[in-house]
């Protein structure tokens, strides 16, 4: 690269934009999953290395719909929210994508939070029927 | 209202001999996505739990880190 273009580079905006011509799309998180598991299908979607785990977007999806279902079962319904106590991991996603496929509201609880800071949270978001942790009980 | 701990659901994601030494509110998270896979429910059922869904409605609580006295609400939408 020469001197130039790595200057240009260097003072080049972390901006992109995009068409303006066509609208937004107004879509929920779960029909979007399920657009993108019919179009890119076996491609990766997301890697953990440190897991050693893959996901595509068929499974993430899949996935997705078999937690929905977990949550369903375990007695869930549309606006319960359900919390996550985690450090990042690929259940913390599948998760967040099951829960927002039947309208349940993740709450990200800051796994560096103190206890009167995790108190206010769980107050605050309500209804609280499921606690997803690694480790709020140790 | 805040549900007492006793009465939430605990899923342990990586740590499954704590799971297995404490209460039966407490499942680890094979067990929970196990519940998945055994479900009845069907996929009509499930399209139709899914069709209450709007984009507008909230996905999301964050609370920022000087929080407390203000939190973001992100919906599928924005």
């Amino acid at each position: 690269m020469s001197l130039a273009s790595d200057k240009a580079a260097s003072q080049s905006l972390s901006y992109s934009s995009g068409p303006t011509d066509k609208p937004i799309w107004t879509v929920t998180l779960g029909a979007l999953a399920e657009i993108q598991a019919e179009i890119f299908g076996d491609r990766t979607a997301l890697a953990f290395p440190w897991q050693n785990e893959r996901r595509t977007y068929r499974e993430l999806f899949l996935r997705g719909n078999t937690i929905a279902k977990a949550l369903v079962e375990s007695g869930m319904q549309y606006g319960d929210c359900v919390g996550i106590f985690a450090g990042n991991c690929v259940s913390y996603l599948e998760v967040f994508l099951g829960a927002s496929f039947i309208g349940c509201p993740v709450v990200v609880l800051n796994s560096n939070y103190t206890p009167s800071e995790l108190e206010f949270t769980v107050g605050y978001s309500g209804e609280y029927d499921s606690h997803i942790s690694t480790c709020l009980l140790r | 209202m805040m549900q007492s701990q006793s009465e939430v659901q605990l899923i342990i994601l990586d740590d499954e001999n704590y799971a297995l030494q404490n209460s039966a509110a407490t499942a680890t998270f094979k067990e929970f996505f196990g519940r998945g896979e055994t479900s009845q429910l069907t996929e009509a059922d499930l399209s139709a739990k899914k069709a209450l869904v709007r984009a507008s409605d909230i996905i999301n609580y964050q609370f920022t880190s000087g929080m407390f006295t203000a939190c973001s609400i992100i919906s599928s939408d924005t």
